[in-house]
This record gives structure tokens, sequence and C-alpha cells, in this order.
């Protein structure tokens, strides 16, 4: 009896959900998240790396060419490669999802400040193998920086590079950088596009990922840190590319730009905040953003001068950073509904 | 209802009985399968302790899994009927235990199963069609025993319902309008959680339900209706929202309010299935316990009526201040976001320095702690703690944080010019929150 009337109204409840479905009209008024992915795919990530990857081709190449005619002009020429490429890597530092996540790209790439003691030690022993995590403090792009702007006289520093320890291992150093950038780069093939693009938790992970870039990397690593945000005293000797020190701030306005350009990007955050009714979020980022790089334009180009100079002023661009973290995590992750950790743990 | 003297047939609680300690070994075994045992408890490093529970600590992992160990198995010797009152103590004990180890993982739902097995405990759940009956079965039981599970499962819809009835709920659909888009790759469903119709539908649909659907299943010509909305009802929560098992535990313990003959034949069923045979049905004595556990069922479902009011109490808004917030069958009620930063003075040279959260908390605690006033205090008093024991001295702590509240825009949340150390959290009115000015 009580089985019939069950049966009776599940047939009934199929019924109904079946009628349904062909009464909604196909309109497609939700925002495009597919679309959002594969412009993030097409057009920051994949250019990203192999924009990133030639830079380190032609960094090989100039390396080459030094160790070939060892002169202060070659070594000018490497110099200015070098700096290329990391600026390039700041267009894509902000990616570590999928391959490159796996490989923790990131951390072998750019890890500062380098240990000065153990470059030393390894280009002593050679054949180091730098895929070992303890040797993260000691490659990338800070140990070229340490290398390549060693304050010595400048044809002293040609010597130096020049011999063979020196030069086998900044070869290694250029070779680990192409390998990773390489495997990166293929990882972004047909397949995994388009098993990023399709799947639902790709929003959420690339959100994250960038989250915790920009607050911990960017706002931290390249400002906070080595202001002092973090210790009380300022520790000038943090900041990204000490030896070479009049780029540090170049390459903090590169990662800037890239940040600001992936959450401004057609269809991408900035608009995804518009789409659910808080732009007005979207525009408070982006204002603090423009205030940070417009107290930049009076700051020393070598950070590290900054912070013995006058350290306030670098807070300053500290705070705005800051704030715009606050309207990240709190404001856009509420109104996008996105989960700001993995755990996947229940609610009720 | 209490107080009625008439007997009833028992099978319902030995069908409830059997269901329970099912769903509880299955939800022990999917927590432990999903390595949430090592993610939520053994992972952390710090644990934020309820409120006159600060003894409660995480044993050593092999204890740790041993208590959850001990909690499966007791929830499968209640399923049994197995030393019955002995399996409910210990499993209400374990269960309890491991979720004040850190309130960083409170649940309704966990409160819920707390609150229900204590008085499962009082309750002639074993007296028939279980192993404790083998040889002497008990066929009627005090009609209050059942009636008290009915009682709680009231209590829970109808404050979840009460709850609904806010202005945030009711005339914005918040946090549903914050929830429901972001599902919009569930099949069929999906296309339409963007629409703000659906939104008002939902959350007017879910007041409604936990407030009226208790008299529906108390009324007999409803019933049958009422328990498949009940099914309908907690599997689309199922399906939109991540709550585990909660639905099934639901759709399980309403069958509570189905008359004995419908519970006779899912026993009778089971019997045969089970080839324990018919024969353990047969009998036709009435089980009475001593008196006093009628005046205890009594005073321990007013107190579960009173508990939720609390929040009378205090000023401000609730959902803000979240005095009075937990223990009160407040559900999936609002979308809170927070950001907090603190700041460690030294107070004799004025210097400070930032602190990395995640240096001492997962993701998911510090997620917890920047929306909630008492982890905040909390955590504040452990950096005061830990930072002392590092050599600094004259230490004060400030905090600078902001929460977003069901979609508004972030506000500052505790007085930045508090020195933290100098609070103790009580559950006296926090006036070192500020006011959220709607």
């Amino acid at each position: 009896m009580m089985l019939n009337r069950l049966l009776s109204l599940i047939f009934l409840i199929t019924l109904f959900t079946g009628c349904e479905q062909s009464f909604i009209p196909e309109t497609k008024d939700n925002f495009d998240r597919e679309l959002m992915l594969e412009n993030w795919v097409d057009l920051h990530i994949k250019p990203g790396y192999a924009q990133y990857l030639s830079a380190l081709n032609e960094l090989a190449i100039k390396n080459v060419d030094f160790k070939t005619a060892p002169s202060t002009s070659t070594l000018d020429a490497l110099r200015n490669t070098y700096l290329q490429a990391y600026e390039s890597w700041q267009m894509v530092a902000l990616f570590e999802i999928g391959e490159a996540e796996k490989l923790g790209m990131r951390g072998y790439t750019n890890t500062y400040p380098t240990n000065i003691e153990k470059v030393k030690s390894n280009i002593e022993q050679q054949n180091i193998n730098l895929a070992l995590p303890s040797t993260r403090v000691a490659q990338g792009f800070p140990a070229l920086d340490y290398m390549l702007f060693d304050k010595i006289k400048a044809d002293e520093l040609v010597e130096k590079l020049s011999a063979n320890d020196c030069s086998a291992y900044l070869d290694l150093l250029i070779s680990r950088l192409q390998k990773l950038a390489t495997q990166v780069n293929d990882s972004w093939n047909v397949e995994e596009r388009s098993s990023f693009v399709q799947n639902p938790e790709s929003v959420d992970r690339m959100v994250n990922d960038f989250l915790f870039y920009y607050e911990k990397y960017l706002r931290a690593g390249k400002v906070g840190i080595p202001a002092g945000v973090f210790s009380g005293d300022p520790l000038p000797m943090n900041v990204e590319a000490p030896y070479s020190s009049k780029y540090s701030k170049n390459l903090l306005l590169t990662a800037l730009n890239a940040a600001q350009a992936f959450f401004n990007a057609d269809n991408s955050l900035a608009d995804y905040l518009e789409f659910m009714d808080k732009g007005e979020i979207a525009i408070a980022i982006n204002n603090h953003w423009e205030q940070a790089k417009r107290l930049l334009k009076d700051i020393d180009p070598s950070l590290k001068d900054q912070i013995n100079e006058n350290n306030l002023q670098l807070l300053e661009v500290y705070d705005e950073l800051q704030k715009a973290v606050v309207l990240l995590k709190v404001d856009m992750l509420q109104a996008l509904s996105i989960q700001v950790d993995y755990v996947d743990a229940d609610g009720d | 209802m209490l107080t009625a003297t008439n007997t009833k047939h028992a099978s319902p609680l030995a069908t409830f009985r059997i269901f329970f300690g099912l769903m509880m070994f299955a939800s022990i075994i999917r927590f432990w399968a999903n390595g949430w045992i090592e993610k939520l408890y053994l992972e952390p490093s710090f644990q934020f302790k309820y409120y006159g529970f600060e003894w409660v600590s995480v044993p050593a992992p092999s204890l740790t899994y041993g208590l959850f160990t001990l909690c499966a198995l007791s929830a499968l010797c209640i399923s049994l009927g197995f030393k019955y009152r002995w399996s409910m103590a210990i499993f209400f004990l374990s269960f309890t235990y491991i979720e004040l180890m850190d309130k960083t993982t409170y649940l309704n739902h966990y409160y819920f199963i707390s609150v229900l097995s204590l008085m499962m405990i009082f309750l002639p759940m074993n007296r028939y069609f279980s192993w404790d009956a083998r040889n002497m079965a008990y066929k009627y039981v005090p009609a209050y025993s059942i009636n008290a599970l009915k009682i709680l499962i009231a209590i829970v819809y109808i404050y979840a319902g009460l709850a609904k009835l806010n202005s945030d709920w009711m005339l914005k659909a918040m946090p549903l309008s914050i929830w429901l888009p972001s599902k919009y790759s569930i099949p069929f469903l999906g296309d339409f959680l963007h629409q703000k119709w659906a939104h008002y539908f939902f959350s007017w649909a879910g007041a409604i339900y936990d407030l009226f659907i208790v008299f529906f299943l108390l009324y007999k010509p409803t019933r049958v209706w009422a328990y498949l909305t009940v099914i309908i009802f907690h599997m689309l929560t199922g399906v939109l929202f991540p709550i585990g098992m909660f639905p099934y535990v639901m759709i399980v313990s309403t069958l509570i309010f189905f008359d004995a003959p419908m519970h006779q034949r899912i026993l009778t069923l089971m019997a045969k299935l089970s080839g324990l045979g018919v024969h353990q049905l047969k009998s036709n004595e009435t089980w009475r316990p001593s008196p006093q556990v009628k005046y205890f069922l009594s005073i321990y479902l007013i107190i579960q009526i009173l508990l939720p009011l609390r929040f009378l109490a205090y000023p401000g808004k609730l959902f803000w201040t979240e005095q009075g917030y937990r223990f009160s069958w407040r559900v999936m009620l609002m979308e809170k976001a927070g950001y907090a930063e603190f700041k460690v003075v030294d107070a004799a040279t004025g210097k400070s320095f930032k602190v990395d959260n995640s240096d001492f908390l997962t993701a998911f605690q510090e997620k917890q702690m920047a929306t909630q006033p008492d982890f905040i205090v909390e955590y504040a008093h452990f950096l005061g703690q830990h930072f002392t024991k590092q050599g600094h001295e004259n230490i004060e702590i400030y905090v600078e944080s902001y929460v977003a509240l069901n979609g508004e825009k972030s506000k500052p949340f505790i007085d930045p010019n508090v020195n933290l150390l100098e609070i103790n959290d009580s559950f006296a009115h926090r006036n070192w929150v500020l006011p959220f000015n709607d």
C-alpha cells in the first residue's frame, strides 16, 4: 500500500523534473567561467611561459658567448639577458598550478636570499644535483644574481666567472632553469588545457593560488619581509636581487603589473565581480594597486638602498598592497563564493 | 508528552538504534578514510579550546586513532544492541571528546550527535530486537521514551526554522544568493542556480520546511508526504552543500515519527535477512524503567529548549558578535569571511612586527579564527605565550581584522587599539568587538 504510493510519487517526480527540464529556456546568463579559464590559459599562461622560455634560451646563448670570449662586454650582455629573463619570470611566477606546482617551480627558480656559502661550496664541488630541495637556496635567479654581480672589479669578475668551476656552475644554473621552464611549458598541451578548462574546480584553485602568490611572494616576499614588517627590524639583504641591486624595484613593478593584468584581463576576475554586481570591489582593489604604483615612483630603483635610506616610504607601499589583500581575500572571495582553503571538511 | 503513563510498541526505538549505530559507524569510517583525523587533529600544532574544556587535548597519534576506533566499535555495538548502555556511554564520551579537541571543527551536526547520544544512554533502545534482549525482550516501552526523541528532533528543526526568520535570509535571500551561483556545475540544477527567484525560492522553502515539517510528520494523514519531503529536502541539501553524512542521519532519524507497524515490518525484514528469525520479535512484556529517567529527560529537554535562547541576553548583532550563536541550530545561516593580522608590540620600545598566521595555524583554522571573536582572543593569548617564551619582553598584541558578512563590504571587526592580552574572554558582553552598524 505504502510502497504503491511511494512508487507513484517517484513516478510523478520524474515526470515533473523531466518536463521542467524541457521548459527551461536555454538562456546562458551565467558568467562564462569556461571562457575565463580559456583566457587565462591562452592569453596569460601559455604566452607567458613561451616568452619566459625564449628569454632563458637567450640567456643560455649569451652564457655561451661569454664563455667563448670572456670580456666585460660579453658579461654585460649576459647580465642584460639575465635581467630580461628575470622580468619574464615575474610574468609567470603567479601561475604555480599544474605541472609548475608539482615541480615546485617557484621554489627552485626564485628562493631568496640565496645562501652564498652554499653557492660557493656548490661551485667547488661541481656536479651538484639541483633537483634536491636542500639546494633551492643556492640556485635560480638569486644565485645568478650573486654570481653575475659579485662586488669585485669588472676584469677580475670576468676572470673569475670564466674559470672552469664557476663557468660550469653557471651552465648548471641556467640549464636547470631551462629544464623547469621547458617541462612546464610543454605541460600546457591540448589535453592539459582542456582538462584544466573543463574542471569546475579550476577557478577556485587558480584564484587560491593567485592570492597565495600575491600575499606571500609579492606583498610579503618582495616588500614586507625586507621592510621588516614581520621581524621588527628591516632586512635589506632580503630584497629580490640584492647584488645587482638597482633592478629590484623594477622586478616588483613587473610582478605587480602582471598580477593586475591577470585580474583585469578580458572576462577575468574584475569582470566576474562586475557580473556579480560587485564591480566596486574590483575598483577598490585597482585603486590600491594604482596608489602603490604612484608611491613606487618616488622610490629608489634599489629597494635595498631605499630601505637603508627611508624605510617608511616603502612601508607605505606595503600598506597599499596589504589593503588589497583584505579586499581580495575577504570581499572578492565572498562575492564569488570561492573557498579560501582546500580542506574539504564538512560544513553545516 | 513526557508525563503520559501509556506505553508504546518498542519497535521504533529498535530501528532507530540500529540505523543510528550504522550511520555513526559509517561516519567515523568516512572521516578516517578522508584523512581528516590526520588533517584536522594531528597536523595542526595548535588547537582552539571550548570554554571550560581547555583541559581536553589531542592525544598522541596512536591514541587518537585508538579513540576513533573505540568510537567506531561502540557505534557498531549500539547497532547490535550489545551491552547497549555501556556502548552508548562510551560512544557519547569518545565522540564528544573528539569534538572538544578543537572547536575549529564545530558543526551543529556533531553537536546534535552529542546531545542525542547523551540522551539515548537513558532510553530503553535495547529492550527489543537486540543482543541484550536475546533472552528477554520487552515489546512495550513507556511512550515518553519515543516522544523524547521526537521532541529533540522537533527542537532542532524548529529552532533552525526560527533562526531563518531574519531580514537577510527572508528579504535578501542571503547567504544563498552567494552560495548557489557557485554550484553552477551541478547537472540540471546548476543552470538556474544563478537566478534570483531560485535564491528566494530555496530560502523561503527552507524556512517553511524547517518550521513546519515536524507538525506534518506528527499528523498521520500527512506523514508519508512529509517524509518524502524530508528525503527530497535533505538529498537536495546534500547535493548543494558539503554536509557529509548529515542528510542521511536526518532521513533515518525522522523515521521515528512513523507508528510501530512500519517499524515492525522493517525489523521483520531485517530478522529474515540476517537469519536471526522472527522469534526475536515475540514478547508481551512491558519495560518499566526507574521513575527518575522521566524527570531527567524532562529537565534535559527543557535545557535544550532554553539554551538556544541565550543570545537574547546580549546586545549587538548576533551574526557579528556570535555571542550565543553556537549550540543553537543556526545551520547554514550566514556567509562570513575574514582576515586578521596580528601585531606584536614591545611596549617598552614601541617596536613591532606582524605575525604570519600560517606559521601556527592551518588554512582551515585561520579561516575560522578570522571571523570569530573568541578564536581571535585565544590565538592572541597563544601568540603572547609563544613570543614571551622566545625571549620577547613587555609584549602587547593587537589585531587588524576585517570581516565581510553576507556579501556586505568588509568592515573592521575587532578594536585595533585593544591589547588582546588584557582581554579575558568570558560570557560577558564583548565590548572589544566593534559595532556592526547595519
